[in-house]
């Protein structure tokens, strides 16, 4: 499992923590981690292609905002995902670091009938959201609200 | 626990302001010994967090129901000066406007027994439910921006309900200062599609009966419509699905900086906060009450599949099985609402995170239906143990700016759930034991079962010996549709 679920953390949610040796593979498994708690992936098949690319300052920031956008395509556009891809750079210079992700994302549109599907989650929240940089690479803490 | 809690009356404990630095008032956990004892330890950081917040009146405060959530407590009410005082996401949830709807019927459970498999079934199809459940309503942008100014009214002028039900819900369902102007595109396109859907986690569509020896107060129960032994009703528990969440999460952001600005300093993020009198707590304010009224019609537009789902089953029209709303109320919510603070009347916003009102007998807010009786107080249990519907009182006018419990709460988390308990087995369970569950989730009914959560009574007892609110029926289950 690219990612741990702790269990004592959010009574009524879910929290996880991912660890990885890149920036792209830490986006890519917090985003699992999301896909994992609303549905059985493997249910899912991969007809709809999306690609969602996004920058920020803030690597945290970058894999919040991720988060949001895959949560918002499932309630606008009624899709959910079994695949992702994941590009990521961290661009140096004098004024900071610049952090940008290209995904791409494999899923279909949710049909209950077909898929098993598990819980919505409706938010990434705050609440000890971490995503920082460590010896080994990098490391996310996310709670999901359901 | 913490050390320097006391109890000081019936089923009240103070934190005093000298626990935490920057305390501007005592925190105040409403339980009975026994919830006190197997409170979460989070519950007391986060309440002494709530209290140290600007203009906060009186005392910070924790239903009987608490449990830990997102920088308030669950169960979390703090009342702010209007002036002085704060509007905060966190202290009113993420859902915003999650609340209960309970419907009678004239109905008995020896009449629905034979039907019951047949009913569940019918209404599992007709309401939707689950992760990406669409509603049947299909709204444009323009229609939906009605819904957030115009809530149940829009429904009943288009043909979802009753005009009588605007006399049964808090605010008439339709709470005034709503701007769509200040509500996110993003927002919008999450909640477009999901009017009249459940939703998953906790939510749930319950039939319920109501016995003989679980009326309490058998006056109030047939000024409720609560009349006869085994009458069965149906209880909606629901939000503003992912528009309220949206609203959330854009001004939880937005208020990040904000702080900054006004020079409010918080104990943790999820307390984000702006004056409610800036132009930031304005906008917020304004757009959460679109998402308010886009909950009320939300759980209108389910109960709408309701009547007709019992109506097709029993062949009766929907008026002939008696199917008139009792009451809705939110349990997420903040308000502007009016007590008596240091011997003057004052105007308070009232965050309920939660927590359900509870105003007492001849309240003038009060819908004239309950001005007599008090307000109808909906507590909604697991799906294995029951619910309750309560009356407000006067002490909670008094003590806990007209508030109390709205649920079990929950004592263990999902993950832990899901370890001790398999949803089919639960399921059969539950039917051997006479409760039909049909659920969009294996896995989320195995979170929901009842070991997950608190001892519904013992709440309802706490919030009895309080003085908070007052217990008229128990409801047992017998069908359970579990998003």
């Amino acid at each position: 499992m690219p990612y741990r679920i702790l269990e004592d953390e959010a009574t009524a949610d879910v929290a996880y923590v991912v660890t990885g040796k890149s920036l792209a593979a830490v986006l890519k498994d917090s985003a699992i981690s999301m896909l994992d708690t609303i549905a059985e992936r493997k249910s899912i098949s991969k007809k709809i292609k999306k690609e969602i690319k996004l920058d920020s300052i803030d690597a945290g920031k970058l894999l919040y905002n991720f988060l949001q956008e895959i949560i918002y395509l499932k309630d606008a556009g009624n899709i959910v995902f079994s695949e992702v891809n994941v590009r990521a750079k961290e661009k140096k210079s004098s004024k900071g670091s610049i952090f940008s992700l290209n995904a791409t994302l494999f899923g279909d549109r949710i049909d209950s009938s077909r898929q098993k599907m598990k819980a919505d989650v409706k938010a990434v929240t705050l609440h000890m959201f971490s995503m920082k940089k460590t010896g080994k690479g990098w490391r996310a803490k996310i709670v999901f609200d359901i | 626990m913490v050390t320097d809690i006391k109890k000081i009356g019936n089923a009240v404990w103070e934190i005093p302001m000298t626990h935490k630095e920057g305390m501007n008032v005592p925190a105040r956990i409403y339980a009975t010994e026994k919830l006190l004892k197997e409170m979460d330890e989070g519950v007391y950081d986060q309440i002494t967090n709530v209290a140290c917040l600007p203009g906060i009146q009186k005392a910070a405060l924790c239903m009987p129901d608490g449990h830990w959530g997102y920088g308030y407590p669950i169960g979390g009410v703090a009342a702010f000066d209007l002036d002085t005082g704060i509007i905060s996401p966190g202290g009113i949830g993420f859902d915003i406007n999650c609340g209960m709807r309970l419907i009678k019927t004239d109905l008995t459970y020896d009449e629905v027994k034979p039907k019951l498999k047949l009913l569940v079934d019918t209404l599992f199809k007709m309401v939707p439910s689950g992760v990406g459940g669409k509603g049947f309503a299909r709204l444009n942008r323009y229609q939906f921006k009605e819904v957030m100014t115009d809530g149940v009214k829009w429904c009943v002028d288009n043909g979802y309900g009753w005009k009588e039900d605007l006399d049964r819900i808090e605010e008439n369902g339709q709470i005034k200062g709503a701007d769509p102007s200040n509500v996110s595109d993003r927002a919008i396109g999450r909640g477009m599609n999901q009017l009249g859907t459940l939703g998953s986690g906790n939510h749930y569509l319950e039939i319920q009966v109501a016995n003989k020896e679980n009326i309490y107060d058998k006056q109030i129960a047939k000024a409720f419509g609560i009349t006869k032994d085994g009458q069965v009703v149906i209880m909606i528990h629901c939000g503003s699905r992912g528009f309220g969440h949206q609203v959330a999460s854009d001004y939880l952001e937005t208020f990040e900086p904000v702080m900054k600005k006004y020079g409010i300093k918080v104990k943790d993020r999820q307390l984000a906060c702006a004056p409610f009198n800036s132009k930031e707590g304005q906008k917020y304010f304004s757009a959460m009450v679109c998402a308010a009224n886009m909950a009320f019609a939300n759980r209108q537009v389910i109960m709408h599949q309701v009547r007709k789902g019992f109506s097709e089953v029993f062949g009766r029209s929907e008026e002939d099985l008696g199917m008139n709303l009792i009451y809705d109320v939110a349990h997420n919510i903040a308000k502007v609402e009016e007590y008596d603070v240091d011997g003057k009347k004052k105007k308070l916003v009232v965050h309920r995170k939660g927590s359900t009102r509870s105003f007492p007998p001849g309240h003038p807010e009060l819908l004239p239906a309950y001005r007599k009786t008090g307000q109808p107080v909906i507590i909604g249990g697991s799906m294995e143990t029951g619910s309750y519907l309560l009356v407000g009182t006067k002490k909670a006018m008094e003590e806990t700016f007209g508030s109390t419990a709205h649920g079990s709460g929950r004592t263990m988390s999902r993950a832990k759930a899901k370890h001790g308990v398999r949803g089919e087995k639960l399921q059969k369970d539950m039917e051997a034991r006479g409760i039909y569950v049909k659920t969009a989730s294996m896995s989320g009914l195995a979170e929901e079962a009842g070991i997950a959560y608190k001892d519904i009574s013992e709440v309802v007892k706490a919030t009895e010996e309080a003085g908070i609110s007052k217990a008229v029926v128990g409801l047992k289950p017998i069908g359970n549709i579990k998003g």
